[in-house]
């Protein structure tokens, strides 16, 4: 039996229009109405910084930040459309300025390592520091990366399976890549490279940093997991996977630096 | 480190896994999903993976609720899907996988686009091998002593080579709205001027 690829797209495509319709009325736009979540989120964060300095503070910022987390991952997904006059979107066009501010933040760590790097008496930890588990850690990025692009490509043609499976690869590689982080620093430590010598404190600042961030990325894709598992994205709306590769990739950017500047170049 | 630090650091991650996993493992299951996270956060605390897996292995079981959410919103329509099911039903191609390559392909293969359009599976596929190789051939360069030249020179430019791959594909800035590179590169001059400063006052 052959089937009529075409006329089956032709039927699919209807159906797909019938329950998700390309042209939104208005009375079909329901904006989220005013929630607290994000606040909450960013006082628990707030918390969780200052609990570095009395500790107890770091179980009340976690439970208050993954609340807040929960909560925005109940907010319904509003793909907006492009602006009528620029065509760009605004929630892509913040999410590159964004970028953009952070590439700044970035630069001046790495700048500062750099002017470090040069000077006379910079003791470089090239005999502790692990090439080899640094390496692996860059990989696992770089898949993570992919993982990102595939979920995205398969979202992008509804296929909701696969979008799943890679964007679960994702979060498991990204945690993986902190553990390998976590090692890297009690390695260093173990060999008296503290926050007192000036290698600790190039190194340990910028690649905190870049931590953070994955950390935050992290949290990011659960929200968006459990998005997923409601259905919430399709071939219509997958912005929201699209902004948070976006944030991924430059995560990945700024460790591709990273581990030049500090692992490789000596 | 000493012990308060190892401490912190299994209360901070037993508590992180257990409160996102948890309740992603308990959604559509009768069990409360706040109190999935709260629970998931405690036992983290306690036994972090340790005593989780356990936890979640008996989650899995739990009765599952009835999904009374529409066909398409739970598994995927696509056209490889009704090419293998051959019904108007959204039939997906999982379940006719049979050995194991066919199993990665309907878990991992994302499926055509159904416009037809633009789909860029091979081109993510040869960027990502682009970048794994650059990065063994820089590994290799660093271990190379007695280089005729300074190895910082090619080492910058292939970390810079891969940045671009990344940016220009993975972040679609070759597909999209030159607006969005322009104000990406707008950052870089300060970037570089950042530089500059930090490198004179030294």
């Amino acid at each position: 039996m052959s089937i009529d690829i075409e006329l089956v797209a032709d039927e699919m495509r209807d159906h797909l229009t019938d329950i998700e319709p390309d042209v939104m009325e208005p009375e079909d736009i329901h904006l989220p109405p005013p929630s607290l979540a994000p606040i909450t989120l960013g006082l628990g964060a707030a918390l969780l910084m200052l609990g570095v300095i009395f500790p107890p503070l770091l179980v009340v910022g976690l439970v208050v930040a993954v609340g807040g987390i929960w909560k925005m991952a109940h907010f319904p997904e509003v793909d907006l459309h492009p602006h009528w006059l620029t065509f760009l979107n605004d929630r892509k066009l913040g999410m590159w300025v964004f970028l953009a501010s952070e590439v700044m933040f970035f630069s001046a760590l790495i700048g500062a390592f750099i002017a470090f790097k040069i000077q006379e008496g910079f003791e470089e930890a090239h005999e502790v520091l692990n090439l080899p588990l640094a390496t692996v850690g860059t990989t696992v990025l770089i898949v993570s990366s992919f993982a990102v692009v595939m979920g995205l490509e398969a979202i992008q043609s509804s296929d909701r399976r696969v979008f799943r499976n890679w964007m679960l690869v994702t979060l498991l590689l990204g945690l993986t890549f902190v553990s390998i982080q976590a090692v890297e620093w009690y390695e260093l430590f173990d060999h008296g490279i503290d926050e007192t010598t000036l290698f600790g404190t190039a190194f340990y600042v910028t690649t905190g940093f870049h931590g953070l961030h994955v950390l935050g990325g992290v949290a990011w894709l659960a929200m968006l997991l459990l998005k997923a598992r409601r259905g919430d994205y399709s071939a219509q709306n997958h912005l929201g996977v699209e902004l948070f590769g976006l944030y991924w990739h430059f995560v990945d950017v700024v460790w591709i630096v990273l581990f030049t500047v500090i692992y490789l170049i000596h | 480190m000493d012990s308060t630090m190892l401490i912190t650091i299994w209360l901070m991650t037993g508590a992180f896994i257990g409160g996102v996993v948890t309740p992603v493992l308990a959604a559509n299951r009768a069990v409360n999903g706040w109190l999935a996270m709260l629970g998931g956060m405690v036992v983290g605390m306690i036994g972090n993976v340790v005593l989780l897996v356990p936890v979640w292995l008996g989650l899995s079981r739990a009765p599952r609720l009835d999904d009374h959410r529409p066909a398409w919103q739970r598994d995927a329509i696509t056209l490889e899907g009704v090419r293998q099911g051959a019904s108007a039903g959204g039939v997906t191609a999982g379940e006719q996988a049979q050995s194991l390559t066919a199993l990665l392909r309907d878990n991992f293969w994302p499926a055509a686009r159904a416009d037809r359009e633009h789909s860029h599976r091979g081109t993510y596929v040869g960027v990502f091998v682009a970048l794994a190789v650059i990065t063994a051939i820089e590994v290799a360069i660093s271990f190379w002593d007695g280089a005729p030249f300074n190895i910082a020179i090619p080492l910058s430019i292939l970390s810079a080579g891969k940045v671009m791959l990344v940016v220009l594909f993975f972040m679609h800035l070759r597909y999209d709205s030159r607006w969005y590179s322009w104000i990406f590169a707008f950052s870089l001059p300060f970037a570089i001027i950042v530089l500059a400063v930090l490198a004179v006052a030294e």
